[in-house]
């Protein structure tokens, strides 16, 4: 055999030919295992074979092989080496120690030849036997893998799910059923498994794909299990197609997001599973740091322990509710804000389990105009007193005055000073009329301002109308009687009992009696009591009729109104405030009445003050 | 023997008006112009009835008829409150006090002498003209 023949057989050789030194470093690589491993020469050269190829589970059976090897110049063996890619390969081993002439060893040759795919169709026919009819009747797609992650069964819902046949699918690293933005990230969690194995869902809390023939990806849930088997480990992926899903989640998320309120869903353990976006935004957290979270995170430090205890109660018994009756609860912000909130619960049944559904609306606003009405109403009560305190100190200070100028116009009227001559005394009138009409003026404007600010308290009491009516018919007479006018006083000849406030009614009788005997300048003035059905009810009808000149027509609609004294160009006739109808009309309306009119311009008027008789 | 009559109020004018009456009439009057002063004046000149304004600075109307009711010697003299707070209530007030009238200002000269003369016991009323 040439040399060249020699160089050839080791080129050529379809198998990884390695010799590695008694120390196990390697000292010559060909093409072959460069193919298998994935490491060039020249990075192969000098390294420890142990580092270079062998899992960390299989060092000790590499030592023993060369052990072997020692003891019988030559051992073959069946094992898992890693290529440079971390993915593993099943290798068909034979090594051989060479020795020199002195029969020192020399170093090892190592034969090893790649037989992953004889061992994918031995895990088959085993995996096959075994669990064909199991993984048949479960409803999930099944999908095996062996430790190289060669797919070593399917079931025919994998089939299905993934569109190829059990024979395209057999041997093929199980990334082939993966979308390719996946492929290294699980080649590491692969062979992270086979180092933990147990039973667990895949990818928690992650988004996983599945790849269909044909390039579609659709939406999986993949729970794995270790299955121990004479040929090593295996994995067993049930997968399941979650598009449905997904859709019926999605479609809840869309109606969280349409929710007004921040909603936070939380699971049996208090965790953040979903938020909305309103969430999002109230608290301040994102919804990556939110998910997973205790709900506490969103409660002040000071309600965390009760607020723990709420919760596993709410839990034992759920129902829809509000959070905290009569309670002021508060949310906290990331930046450690704090705001009042509402808070309404709700449990939520899902195939997952039992969820509490929150919605939690921040009232701050809300207390902010609470809390203005609040300020608002207490300043409007000092208003009001500051009213009434004011009331009070313009009757004294605007009566203190009027004392010495009635009191002094008075006794130089009743010539205590001394005699007067007829034109002091005509002048010193006057004064007296102007003054006692101030007076009245101020009492009427102190009337008015008390019922404006409602602090006309009334006296109720049961009085006979006729004995009312009589006793103002008679202090008025002298006034008629002055002018001339024929005064009748005309009531039902029984007793006309009422409820209501005498000093009122007193006030509007007067009025109107006084303002007919103002205006009536010859004919005569008739008060009238009378009983009256009204669609409104029974009423007690108190009219007052005169035959003086009449309301004109353009001046009717604002007979009632504040200074609205008709006739003004007749000046020298004006008596009386310009307020007695006006407050009349508003005692009356206190009293629950109203005062109506009727008025012939030229041949009189009635004024008529109705009250309801209960 | 003619009553001798204290004025006490804050208003000069009022005060000179109710003197003015009151000494037409034939009373001697006294004037103070607050409640403290009146009190005093009280004390020492001992006057036979009180007209009284209710809102005076230093010691005001209520507190004077508070004191002089709780003192054995002015327990029972004529106190006549003259106010010219007329709000309701305030007559009801007064007389709860313990005084023994509430006349309104502006009074009316033609019968205030004789509001007053009728809480005066008779031997010290001036007696009417003989004519009159």
């Amino acid at each position: 055999m040439t040399l060249e023949l020699t160089d050839k057989l080791w080129e050529q050789n379809p198998d990884a030919l390695i010799a590695i030194s008694p120390e196990g470093n390697i000292l010559h690589w060909n093409p072959a295992a460069e193919a298998i491993f994935g490491y060039p020469q020249d990075e192969a050269l000098g390294k420890s074979i142990l580092d270079l190829v062998v899992p960390k589970d299989c060092i000790e059976e590499e030592k023993q092989i060369q052990t072997e090897a020692l003891r019988r110049d030559l051992t073959v063996y069946e094992s898992v080496r890693r290529r440079k890619d971390g993915t593993l390969v099943h290798v068909s081993v034979s090594t051989k120690a060479v020795r020199d002439a002195q029969g020192n060893l020399e170093y090892f040759l190592s034969n090893k030849k790649d037989v992953t795919h004889l061992k994918v169709l031995r895990d088959a026919k085993l995996v096959e036997a075994r669990f064909h009819d199991l993984l048949e009747s479960t409803p999930d797609a099944i999908v095996m893998v062996n430790v190289t992650g060669r797919i070593v069964l399917v079931n025919s819902q994998a089939e299905k799910m993934f569109g190829h046949q059990r024979a395209e699918l057999l041997g093929q690293p199980v990334e082939f059923l993966l979308p390719v933005r996946f492929h290294t990230a699980h080649l590491a969690h692969r062979s992270g498994f086979f180092e933990q194995p147990r039973t667990r869902t895949m990818g928690a809390g992650l988004e996983l794909y599945g790849l269909r023939k044909g390039g579609t990806e659709f939406p999986v849930e993949i729970s794995l299990s270790p299955l121990k088997t004479e040929e090593g480990t295996m994995v067993m992926s049930a997968i399941r197609d979650i598009t449905d899903r997904k859709k019926a989640d999605q479609k809840f998320k869309d109606l969280l997001e349409s929710a007004p309120d921040a909603m936070v869903i939380v699971d049996r353990n208090g965790e953040i599973v979903l938020v909305n976006s309103q969430a999002v935004q109230l608290f301040g957290w994102s919804r990556e740091e939110l998910l997973g979270q205790k709900i506490e995170i969103l409660v002040p430090e000071r309600f965390r322990s009760k607020h723990l205890g709420h919760r596993t109660g709410f839990f034992e018994q759920p129902r829809t509710r509000a959070m905290g009756a009569g309670l002021e609860l508060y949310g906290l912000r990331k930046d450690s804000t704090e705001f009042p909130v509402e808070i309404s619960l709700s449990p939520l049944e899902t195939e997952e389990g039992l969820f509490v559904s929150s919605a939690i609306r921040d009232v701050t606003e809300r207390k902010r105009i609470e809390q203005t009405l609040r300020d608002k109403n207490i300043e409007l009560e000092n208003a009001a007193m500051a009213k009434d305190r004011f009331f009070a100190s313009m009757s004294h200070e605007l009566r203190t005055p009027l004392n010495a100028i009635i009191g002094f116009t008075g006794t130089l009227l009743m010539q205590l000073p001394g005699p007067l001559n007829a034109e002091q005394n005509k002048q010193l009138l006057i004064i007296q009329k102007g003054a006692r009409h101030l007076l009245s003026l101020i009492n009427d404007m102190l009337d008015l301002a008390k019922l404006g600010a409602n602090k006309l308290e009334l006296k109720l009491e049961t009085i006979d109308c006729n004995t009312v009516l009589e006793d103002v018919a008679a202090s008025l007479q002298p006034d008629a009687d002055r002018k001339g006018l024929h005064f009748t006083v005309d009531l039902p000849s029984r007793p006309v009992m009422l409820r209501t406030d005498r000093r009122a009614l007193n006030q509007i009788i007067i009025n109107l009696i006084g303002n007919a005997l103002k205006f009536t300048e010859h004919g005569s003035v008739c008060l009238r009591l009378e009983e009256r059905t009204t669609p409104e009810g029974k009423v007690l009808a108190f009219s007052v009729e005169d035959t003086g000149p009449g309301i004109a027509p353009q001046e009717q609609g604002r007979l009632f109104e504040a200074f609205s004294r008709v006739d003004a160009a007749d000046r020298r006739k004006l008596e009386g405030t310009g307020l007695g109808l006006h407050l009349s009309r508003k005692l009356a309306e206190q009293l629950g009445g109203k005062i109506t009119f009727q008025s012939e311009y030229g041949v009189g008027s009635t004024f008529t003050l109705e009250l309801p008789q209960e | 023997m003619t009553a001798r009559i204290l004025i006490i109020d804050d208003d000069e004018a009022s005060r000179e008006l109710a003197k003015y009456l009151l000494e037409s009439r034939g009373y001697s009057t006294l004037g103070a112009e607050d409640g403290r002063m009146g009190v005093q004046l009280t004390e020492t000149a001992q006057p036979d009835l009180i007209l009284c304004d209710l809102q005076m600075p230093v010691m005001n109307g209520y507190e004077v008829v508070r004191y002089l009711r709780a003192s054995s010697l002015w327990r029972r003299v004529p106190l006549i409150a003259v106010t010219a707070f007329s709000m309701s209530g305030d007559r009801e007030s007064a007389l709860k006090a313990g005084f023994d009238d509430h006349v309104t200002k502006p009074i009316d000269p033609e019968t205030f002498v004789a509001q007053v003369e009728a809480f005066l016991p008779s031997e010290l009323r001036v007696q009417p003209f003989p004519t009159s």
